[in-house]
């Protein structure tokens, strides 16, 4: 059993959201050939899916790698300062489950993976660098996956449902 | 050997036990209740999820009816010098063969072709092996299906892939990438085998055997 595991989801949860406005907005990496640049962060992958007609796509995109990691991290971090502070807030177990059923839709780590395959795909053709975005994506998704398995989802339920009995 | 195992076991469902699948509380069920809510976290439950056999055949059809165009049409379009290559996956896979990136090749073709396939096809033989009672192979079904859970969503990989160049190569006349329809339809290829992976209820396997 982990020492202060509902302190540690908290803790992951705000780091996570301190990174998460930098991961989205700063540049991830900055493509150079014969003296013509392109840079792109990750709103701006969304926006050129958009610009080319493929919506349904660029709105993919916006979810599973902005949306739903943000909202997944807002959701925890709510519910365990609810448990820590043995506060009876609203909605608790619905945004618990809510924050389950939205788990898989979050794709950062296989946002990761895509990232390293064009990377690949394209140092060839011309020169790469990388970014202070990608650091910041790099720990947000880290930061995301350690909440994620410190996250014990069974003492959240027994706590949640003490918190209420607890406040009446 | 497996037979006797059988006889012996009882289902919560004729324990009259009932759990919950968000908080995998177990309740016990009240009579005639249809509409019963866990007292834990307050999510609906049911015996077996609504429709489940129904709802997971026409996700699973619509899959296999659109992973045709996803991996027959052009998924993107590479520019270069004005001169226009559209490619397929397939396409893109032998890219990475030529340039000796085996590695990176066998991912994406995991990812991109295998994974969709087989999780299709997987589902579709765990919901036949229902639908005509097989008694064997629970375990394996059940740990067949978990797996296919797990890597479904991989497969997104390709259209992260695509967002990223198509966003960074846009070199004006020099060079660009846009996305091709094949992109869509592997979007949807990939959202609706993961709906068909949730609408499918587990216990449905237990069911009967």
């Amino acid at each position: 059993m982990k020492r202060n595991p509902v302190e540690r989801t908290l803790i992951l949860s705000l780091t996570g959201l301190i990174f998460f406005v930098p991961a989205m907005v700063l540049p991830i990496m900055t493509l150079n050939a014969l003296g013509l640049e392109q840079s792109a962060n990750v709103i701006q992958w969304v926006s050129a899916l958009f610009r080319t007609g493929f919506h349904m796509v660029g709105i993919v995109v916006l979810f599973t790698v902005a949306v739903i990691p943000l909202l997944k991290l807002l959701l925890l971090f709510y519910v365990s300062m609810a448990i820590r502070f043995k506060a009876d807030w609203h909605n608790l177990g619905s945004f618990f489950r809510f924050y389950q059923r939205m788990d898989e839709w979050g794709m950062l780590e296989i946002c990761m993976l895509g990232i390293l395959v064009s990377i690949i795909k394209l140092k060839d053709l011309a020169q790469i660098s990388y970014g202070i975005g990608l650091f910041c994506f790099v720990l947000l998704l880290t930061i995301t996956l350690l909440a994620s398995v410190t996250l014990d989802e069974h003492k959240y339920w027994s706590s949640i449902k003490d918190v209420k009995s607890f406040n009446g | 050997m497996e037979e006797d195992m059988d006889k012996e076991r009882l289902t919560a469902r004729e324990a009259g036990l009932l759990n919950c699948l968000d908080c995998h509380l177990l309740t016990t069920k009240g009579d005639g209740a249809l509409q019963m809510r866990c007292p834990r976290c307050g999510a609906r439950l049911h015996l077996r999820k609504t429709n489940g056999m129904a709802r997971t055949w026409a996700l699973l059809i619509t899959s296999l009816i659109l992973l045709f165009p996803a991996n027959l049409l052009p998924i993107m379009t590479v520019t270069y010098l004005g001169e226009k290559e559209p490619n397929t996956i397939i396409e893109g896979i032998e890219h990475f063969i030529q340039s000796g990136e085996y590695f990176i090749a066998i991912i994406i073709f995991f990812a991109s072709i295998l994974v969709p396939i087989f999780k299709v096809v997987g589902i579709m033989l765990i919901m036949t092996s229902i639908q005509r009672r097989w008694q064997t192979w629970l375990k394996h079904r059940t740990l067949m299906f978990r797996v296919i859970k797990f890597i479904g969503r991989w497969s997104m990989l390709d259209i992260f892939v695509i967002a990223v160049m198509v966003a960074l190569v846009n070199l004006g006349t020099l060079t660009t990438i846009t996305p091709a329809p094949a992109a869509t339809y592997f979007a949807a290829v990939v959202i609706s085998t993961m709906l068909a992976s949730n609408t499918f209820d587990t216990r449905l396997i237990w069911e009967g055997a």
